[in-house]
Order: structure tokens, then sequence, then C-alpha cells
């Protein structure tokens, strides 16, 4: 028996030899697995880490460059130093600040200043005057390719706009004054170019208004570029009941006039083919704030058709 | 003798780049009378442009006097500064800086409305203006349009729209070609002189400078 059982018991320890060996080359496998997976990731990968915080961070910074509050500011300045270029009343251009709109495409973060933690922008700016007023020419968009840094205030009271290369709107912003109702002689016979003629009727010049003392929009009085007697189609209809989408067919009708006169063949035919587009887009419109946006989109339109950036939609 | 359009006195200028400081002004005395047209020469570098930004009242950080038609402006505000150059200067660079979405005639009736004249009014100073400089028939050509040449005149036109005191012109048809600049410059000098205001032009051209009442030269920030 002893043999047998000793047999039995070098064999259970060959046994058990085998079965430790085994555990400890799996547990030792298991280990190297872990270190291998745990070398590969960061250890950190569940924290917010500092490439997550970066990323985090010039996302806002770069909110920063297109916020309405750094709009506000843009145009508040706008008008500010207009006032002071003329030497006028601070009081009264603020009022026509106020109703005035300002917009900023392609918006772009340059950089940052690492002592200020000032935010260094860029854009195309553009300010749309409201009905009533205009500037030199009978204007009310002017736009500049402007520079402007958005920092913290040192005490706290906000953000604080630097805006530079804006002089070519805020020369002429300082020619403000206030323009006379336009008078659009109804026509006796409808046109069937009707719709075509929105845009190409000259826009009447400015009434000399008194130049040193800009007054509050007035839109009460304010008609289309074209005859309402003979408006159609439901965006002709909705411009004719509403004064403020007269003021803007008027002036984008005197743009895209002054675009024609000064076009080069080429930019005279793209105005003439997008026309048609926005015609039709504006007349599909459900709304008026939809209206609105297609005249604004449309002015943006012309303007970039004669800056030699416009790109056919795709 | 009538007051002085410009007087500088002890006016200075450094700047600093790194650990170096640069004199670029180092106390310049200047006067210019009523109607004096003034070549202020020296040679690239030599610091035209930095005494035409401080006597533009474009620039702070000088030290010194500077007094425009009596008025003491080294010190004014920034609101004050832009009052004496909407009231007394007229500028022309050497680039003219024109509004691009204006036309030529546009571009000279802004200074005007700026100081409150009628658009009328102002359109027929512009029209007369540029007339004379023989633009009458590209009164509605955009800067964009317009030859080099013309760009130049319509700048002058603008810079003269006011009828200012004193005009400060900085190279201004240093981006010309000899000849054109040389028309476009007869042009200027009679304009300015038709009109009775003093000029302040910064060349480093010897040629154009003898066309001047006077040439002073600047040399290592001082007058000469």
């Amino acid at each position: 028996m002893e043999p047998d059982a000793g047999r039995g018991v070098q064999g259970g320890v060959r046994n058990l030899n085998w079965t430790v060996i085994a555990l400890i080359g799996g547990l030792v496998l298991l280990v190297l697995l872990v270190a291998y997976f745990a070398s590969r990731g960061n250890a950190d990968q569940d924290k917010l880490t500092s490439p997550n915080v970066t990323a985090s961070s010039e996302t806002s910074r770069d909110k920063l460059c297109a916020s309405s509050t750094t709009y506000d500011l843009i145009k508040r300045d706008l008008f500010r130093r207009a006032a002071q270029v003329r030497g006028s009343d601070q009081g009264a251009y603020d009022q026509i600040s106020s109703s005035a709109v300002v917009r900023m495409e392609n918006p772009v973060m340059e950089g940052e200043d690492s002592s200020t933690g000032a935010v260094r922008c860029s854009g195309s700016l553009s300010l749309d005057l409201p009905p009533g007023v205009a500037v030199v020419g009978g204007r009310r968009t002017l736009a500049a390719n402007v520079d402007y840094s958005v920092r913290q205030a040192a005490d706290g009271s906000g953000p604080v706009v630097l805006l530079s290369n804006a002089d070519a709107i805020i020369t002429p912003l300082a020619t403000l004054s206030r323009v006379a109702a336009p008078a659009v002689e109804p026509r006796a016979v409808p046109d069937d170019n009707q719709t075509m003629a929105t845009e190409e009727e000259e826009e009447p010049a400015p009434a000399p208004a008194s130049p040193t003392a800009p007054e509050p929009t007035r839109q009460s009085s304010a008609r289309p570029s074209f005859n309402c007697a003979s408006a159609r189609t439901r965006g002709e209809i909705a411009v004719c009941a509403d004064a403020q989408l007269a003021a803007l067919d008027r002036q984008m009708a005197g743009q895209y006039s002054r675009a024609i006169a000064g076009a080069s063949p080429e930019q005279r035919a793209i105005l003439q083919r997008t026309r048609d587009r926005f015609l039709g887009y504006r007349d599909r419109c459900q709304n008026n704030s939809c209206i609105g946006d297609a005249y604004v989109g449309r002015m943006r339109e012309i303007r970039d058709i004669m800056n030699g950036r416009w790109q056919p939609p795709r | 003798m009538s007051e002085a359009v410009l007087e500088t006195r002890g006016l200075k200028r450094s700047f600093v780049q790194g650990d170096v400081t640069i004199e670029v002004l180092r106390g310049v005395d200047l006067t210019v009378a009523p109607g004096e047209i003034v070549a202020l020469l020296g040679p690239s570098g030599s610091g035209k442009s930095t005494l035409l930004q401080a006597v533009g009242l474009l620039e702070g950080g000088f030290q010194g006097s500077i007094r425009l038609a009596g008025e003491e402006a080294a010190q004014l505000d920034d609101e004050g500064r832009t009052r004496l150059r909407r009231e007394l200067l007229g500028f022309v660079y050497q680039f003219h800086h024109l509004l691009p979405e204006f036309t030529a005639v546009e571009n000279v009736v802004l200074p005007q409305m700026v100081r409150g004249a009628e658009p009328d009014t102002a359109t027929t100073r512009a029209k007369e203006l540029l007339g004379t400089l023989g633009l009458s028939k590209r009164l509605d050509h955009r800067p964009a349009k317009l030859s080099g040449g013309e760009q130049q005149r319509v700048a002058v036109a603008r810079a003269l729209a006011n009828k200012p005191p004193l005009i400060l012109a900085d190279e201004p048809t240093g981006n010309l070609d000899e000849k054109t600049a040389d028309v476009v410059f007869a042009e200027f000098l009679q304009l300015v002189r038709g009109e009775g205001s003093a000029a302040l032009v910064a060349t480093h051209n010897e040629r154009i400078a003898a066309k001047m009442d006077r040439v002073v030269r600047l040399h290592e920030g001082r007058l000469q």
C-alpha cells in the first residue's frame, strides 16, 4: 500500500504542482495584461484633463468672438466713435444705435493675448441702420472687415471690446442724418414686371436733413420700392403691409441699383441670376420674420457679389 | 505776422524695443506759417512719419509742445484731439485710404458732412475740387475703378474739402510712377496754394522738396 500510497501522494503533489503552476501562470498573464492596457491608456482618462480643459475653454473663448454681448458692445463703440468724430451729441447717436442692427460674418478667433487674457477676433462686420436715417449717398448699410479683441474688464464689470479697422463704418456713420419719408408715385398701370422692378428702381436721394441732430427712427410712412397697388405675390403683399419690411425693400432696391451701376459684366450677370432665387425664396416665406431675414441675406449677397466674395450656393 | 498754424517745441518721441530705447525725435522745434508749404526732408526711417503722426494728433506718447492754430494740443484728451483734427487738419497719405464702397465724389463729400455741411453744398464743393483735378468724368467711380494717380487725386480733394488751415502729407506721391507723381504733385501744390492752406509734406525726394516754399531736414531726431 505504501508504495501505492506513496505513488498516490506523489501523483497528487505532481497534480497540485501543475494546478498551482497553471494558476500562477494565469495570474501572471492577467497582471501582464492589466499592466499592458494600463500603460496604453491614460491614468487620468476619466478626469477632465488639460487637453479636454483646453479644448473646452478654447470653445468658450471662441464663443466670445461671436456672442451677442460682444456684438452689442461693438455696435455701441461704432456709434460712440462716430459721434466723437462728428463732435455730435452722444445721446442722439445712442437713440439711433438702439434700433440699428450689427451682423458679423465669419467671426474667427485669431488668438489670445496671454498677458491680458484678451481674445483676438476678426470678421466681416455689417451695420444696418434703421429706416428714417441714412449716411452719405443715402446708404443704410455699412460694412468693413474688422479686427476686435474681447477681454474681461479689470473691475469685473463685464467684457470689454476693442475694435480696429472699422473706419469704413465709423467715418460714414459720422455723416448720419435723418431722411424724409420716401415718396413713390403709384403706377397707373400694373406692370407685369413689377417683381423685377422691386430691385431695379433707384432709390430717391434722401432729402437734405439737419446733419447735426440725428433723430430716432420713423417707420410709419415707409413704403416699398414698388407699387403696392399691383402687389400680387405673398411676399409683395406682406412687404406692403409692414413698414419695416417696406423700408428693407427700399434699402435693398437702392443697394441693388447702385451695385448694378458699378458692376462688371460678370457681376451684373450674377446679380441678375441671384435676384430670381431671392424673390422666389421671399415669396415662399410664411411669416414676416422670414421675409426680413431674406432681405438682410439678399443685401449681404449683393455686397458679397460686389466685393468678389460671393460663392454659388451648394 | 499772423499766428503760426503749427508750432512744436521740444517734441520728443522714443520707442522701446526689448532692452533698447530708440529716440526717434529728440526735441523738434518747427513752425509753419499760414499758407506756407514746408518740405520735411529725410531718408526713410529718419522719423518723418513719426513727426507727422505727432502733429496730426494721431498718436500719443510724445513729450513737448504741439500748438495748432494757437491751441496747445499735446495734452488734449481723445475728444479734444478729434475736434482739432476735424477743424484744422487734412491728411494725404502715401496710399489713398479711400473708402472702397463709396464713389469718388462721396469720398470727398464725407469729411464735409462730418463737419455738418449740407449734402448739396458738400456735393457741389466735391465736384468742384474733383473737376479742378481733372476728374469730372470719374465722379461716380469707386476707387477700385480709378487709376493710382486718380485715386491719389481724390485723396487730395478729400484732404482739402473742408479748407483746413493745415495739410499734412506723408509721401503723397510715393506710390506713383515718377511721371504721374510729378503731375499729381504739381496739381496738389497748385490746389493747396489756391485754397490758401499751409502744408507740411514729408518726402525723401530732393527734387519734389525743392518745389516747396521751404525745406527742413530731419537728421538724428532733430531738424536742421
